[in-house]
């Protein structure tokens, strides 16, 4: 009898470098909710002054109103779909159907504890809706990030005058990322998102001397604990990742996000290098969705599902999200090359 | 070894209380300031961005690099104005109206400052206005503007149209960059220079300064 495949299924065959039925797809994180579906995918009841005034029942329908907001975004149908709970008002769009996403990126406030009663009725209703089809993902890292401002400064200074203090704080960022992601785990999570960009387009913002000392082993650490948990590890940064990523991919992620063409990152090649050992996602060029032309997104779109999708073990996704300013056309317009495109 | 080679060797290597100390020496030996800031301290820059350049060091070598250099350059700055020594140019930048990211903008001042160049910061989130007013009060002859969003870059066009509007246009170079920009927007938005990484970004700041 022939696998009955879900986006869940089609995300850990994936992710396990493995070849489904069709190349699934998710993001990082979606921006175009008000654009495409009317509404944004927020709720002014979860600002932390106003929900923590709120009743148990109000907290529950705040969370059941969220969760039926992603089921319609994120799922396959539409909104009628979702029984009309999910309505947005104007018919042409409420009629689209979802992004069927096979990783839902939680956003939701207190999601990492897992006895929050917004956390509970979040998940409960979000079962309610997707069953076990779909996996959960949340961020989950706890690496030294590129310093932004005057941080970078002060960074830079202390990796030269106090090495050891600078390693003892990545200790204790692990460790506090290892212990957030097994919360998050128990709260029915399962793809820590470890976002920490490490790249600018030229290349790495450490050394990949520097970076096999503060970064690396920490980043192994992360990896191995979420994956004896049970959580698949998808590890994202923008840019040149080609100097580490060696030591990216020994760090023992199920995958890697970004492939950042914008930077140069050759799908293909680094297919053809580390496909054996990791899986990938993304690599759909932004600045080409942005400012490029029909032509240049739709080159990037195959290119990606040509060479991406050979062998397995890719998730289709742009290389970094759809963000706020992107025309929503041309997210729709990628999305429907992946359609024609992802059977394997 | 040469003090003033022992001053670029040390700044390389980010020691900036031996760089300090030894421009120190070099000034008490009667070397003029001049000599030290150019042969010891820009020279041990220049190897350093080339290195960058080449990817053989990184930011974080960089910045304790220019730290080494800044705390030399402290000593020799009353000393270069004495002697009458002007900088090499001078050039603002920031990061564009509604853009708040500010890493390759710091870099590149920084590595614009390694070259001797007088850099004005004016931030991030900048107005086009801000920019060409600023040229024109402090006689900038560069004015730099950094964008990371694809949906901020279009304001590097308004700082073009701002310097025309204001009647500096052949008085200002206008240098962009940044990871979503492109030579075909430079040339579409009618910019002077872009560059695709901040030791460029210094080299041809200091070429536009020089001509």
């Amino acid at each position: 009898m022939s696998e009955l495949w879900t986006p869940a299924k089609r995300a850990i065959c994936a992710l396990n470098r493995g070849t489904p039925d069709e190349v699934p797809t998710f993001e990082l994180e979606f921006q175009l909710s008000e654009e495409l579906f009317g509404y944004p995918l927020s709720d002014r009841r979860f600002e932390p002054e106003i929900w923590k005034t709120l009743t148990a029942k109000e907290i529950e329908r705040a969370a059941y109103d969220l969760a039926d907001k992603y089921a319609r975004v994120y799922g396959s149908g539409n909104a009628y779909d979702i029984g009309g709970a999910a309505l947005s008002g104007n018919p042409e769009l409420d009629a689209k159907p979802g992004l069927d996403y096979c990783i839902i990126p939680v956003y939701a406030p207190e999601w990492w504890n897992p006895t929050h009663p917004l956390t509970v009725a979040f998940r409960k209703r979000l079962r309610e809706h997707f069953g076990n089809t779909r996996l959960f993902g949340g961020h989950g890292d706890g690496t030294f990030a590129i310093p932004s401002g005057s941080d970078m400064y002060e960074f830079s200074y202390r990796l030269a005058d106090e090495p050891e203090e600078v390693l003892a704080e990545a200790q204790r960022m692990a460790d506090a990322a290892i212990e957030a992601n097994k919360r998050q785990r128990e709260a029915g999570m399962d793809v820590a998102l470890l976002c920490s960009d490490y790249c600018y387009n030229s290349g790495p913002f450490l050394s990949p001397a520097m970076f096999d000392e503060f970064i690396a082993p920490f980043l192994a650490k992360i990896c191995k604990a979420g994956r004896e948990d049970g959580m698949y590890m998808i590890k994202h940064t923008d840019g040149n990742i080609m100097p580490i990523i060696d030591s990216l991919v020994a760090a023992g992620p199920h995958a890697l996000h970004s492939i950042d063409p914008m930077a140069g990152v050759d799908i293909r090649e680094v297919k053809r290098l580390y496909g054996d050992r990791v899986a990938l996602c993304g690599n759909v060029h932004c600045a080409a969705l942005q400012t490029g032309t029909d032509e240049e997104v739709i080159a990037s779109t195959e290119y990606c599902l040509t060479y991406g999708k050979e062998g397995g073990g890719y998730i289709f996704a742009t290389s970094n999200i759809p963000f706020k300013g992107m025309p929503p056309h041309r997210y729709e317009m990628i999305l429907d090359i992946w359609k024609k495109m992802r059977k394997y | 070894m040469s003090i003033l080679i022992e001053i670029s060797e040390n700044l390389q290597k980010g020691k900036a209380k031996i760089v300090k100390e030894l421009v120190q020496k070099a000034v008490d030996e009667g070397i003029p300031a001049e000599t030290i800031l150019n042969e010891g301290l820009l020279s041990g820059m220049n190897v350093i961005g080339e290195k960058f350049k080449n990817n053989e060091v990184y930011v974080p070598e960089v910045l304790v690099a220019a730290r080494a250099m800044n705390m030399g350059a402290q000593i020799l700055k009353p000393l270069l104005a004495a002697e009458g020594v002007q900088s090499t140019g001078k050039v603002c930048i920031g990061t564009v109206q509604g853009d708040l990211h500010d890493i390759g903008k710091n870099l590149v001042k920084m590595m614009m400052e390694g070259k001797g160049l007088e850099v004005i910061d004016l931030g991030t989130d900048v107005a086009p206005e801000t920019y060409v007013q600023t040229a024109i009060e402090q006689n900038c002859q560069v004015i730099c503007c950094s964008a990371l969003l694809t949906t901020t870059m279009g304001v590097m066009a308004d700082v073009v149209k701002a310097a025309e509007a204001a009647g500096v246009r052949d008085k200002v170079k206008i240098m962009i960059g940044g990871a979503p920009v492109t030579q075909d927007y430079c040339d579409k938005i009618g910019a002077d220079v872009y560059t695709s990484d901040a030791a460029s970004a210094a080299d041809a700041a200091v070429r536009l300064c020089n001509n």
